[in-house]
């Protein structure tokens, strides 16, 4: 009963969510009804309108099992062999500086960010006079 | 009479279980990326697909595997429908991280649109330069972006043929990070944990905020979130790019 009522929750929140995407795309606005599902569920989450215990275990098993629900879009690569045997090095090179690159620049933005914040709270609140 | 058992709907979803099961024990028990189950399970199965047509056709050309590809996703369609929940479903790590979100917003807000800016400009630069088609470029945008997210954005780029090599590339960018990552942070020095929790989840998604659990809970509940702004920001960057490109 549980399992059933956490998994209807969720599945109530992923049709609001294609129901208002639908709505989106009459307005040429693309924009994915299981992120506006997220989004929504994110927000009753916060005002307390949705418990977290009410979607614990069925939420919890998708986000640790996540990577079996893609499998079948995966296997798909099978009808792609032509594209892949042509470009394989060239994805090869990408998969490999893409990551390196925007790992890079996103340790340092974040380091320089809390190094620029932390001298700003240190500018702010001068050191504390001593009390004699 | 092999094709009626081997490869009936029944016994694809059973072998699909079985070896994801496996590796995800394998991954638990020995702690290393390298057993990632999604993409043991895509290997393996892709292996057994081609096997299944060897026998049944006689020969492997391109027509007899997109019928077994066809068959195989009919067969398995239940986690295909269930793909949308389970995105939904990400706002738990980020309700559950909504402290670390709150107290953190300025350097998760600048890592991932730098990270967001860097990932998808790498790509478009190096497909530039190596002349790749301009629809597998398109699809090479979400590459650092967590799957459920990813392919809803090839979807919005209008590449939807192209989604497999989306999720491909995907699952082996968190596996090349997972290697990569822990001697880049060596090199970098500072293992400050909303550092190297903002570049884990947002170069490398669920595979790279394992790796952040591993230095730190902190580090790990940055990177969970991250995972999630980093895919909504480059949701958004895509729809803009649409928006664009349609006009």
């Amino acid at each position: 009963m549980k399992i059933f009522k956490q998994l209807l929750i969720i599945l109530t929140f992923t049709i609001i969510g294609s129901l208002l995407s639908y709505l989106l795309s009459l307005i040429h606005f693309p924009f994915p009804g299981s992120l506006i599902g997220m989004i929504l569920l994110f927000i009753f989450l916060l005002i307390g309108l949705v418990k977290v215990d009410s979607i614990t275990e069925v939420g919890q098993f998708f986000i640790d099992n996540m990577g079996i629900f893609f499998v079948p879009a995966a296997i798909a690569i099978l009808k792609q062999i032509e594209i892949i045997s042509l470009h394989w090095w060239k994805l090869l090179i990408i998969l490999f500086a893409a990551f390196v690159i925007s790992f890079t620049a996103t340790y340092w933005a974040v380091r320089l960010t809390i190094f620029l914040q932390n001298r700003h709270k240190n500018e702010n609140e001068p050191a504390e006079v001593p009390h004699d | 009479m092999i094709e009626a058992i081997f490869a009936s709907p029944l016994f694809y979803l059973f072998i699909t279980v079985g070896i994801y099961f496996l590796f995800a024990f394998l991954q638990k028990k020995f702690h290393t990326p390298i057993f990632n189950p999604l993409l043991w399970t895509i290997i393996i199965l892709c292996g057994y697909i081609l096997l299944i047509v060897f026998i049944d056709k006689g020969n492997i050309d391109q027509a007899n595997i997109n019928e077994a590809v066809d068959k195989y996703r009919s067969s398995v369609s239940i986690l295909d429908i269930l793909l949308a929940p389970v995105t939904v479903a990400l706002a738990l790590p980020l309700y559950a991280n909504r402290h670390v979100l709150k107290q953190n917003w300025l350097p998760i807000l600048v890592g991932s649109i730098v990270g967001v800016g860097t990932s998808i400009g790498s790509v478009v630069l190096l497909g530039h330069l190596l002349n790749l088609d301009g629809g597998i470029t398109f699809a090479l945008y979400p590459r650092g972006v967590t799957t459920a997210i990813a392919r809803e954005i090839t979807e919005i780029l209008g590449v939807g043929e192209h989604t497999s090599i989306t999720v491909a590339m995907v699952v082996l960018t968190g596996v090349v990070g997972a290697l990569l990552a822990p001697p880049l942070i060596k090199l970098f020095g500072s293992k400050e944990d909303t550092t190297i929790g903002m570049a884990l989840g947002s170069a490398s998604h669920a595979i790279g905020t394992s790796v952040a659990f591993g230095y730190s809970s902190k580090a790990g509940a940055i990177a969970s979130v991250s995972m999630v702004t980093n895919g909504f920001l480059t949701v958004i960057v895509a729809v803009i790019v649409r928006l664009i490109v349609a006009r």
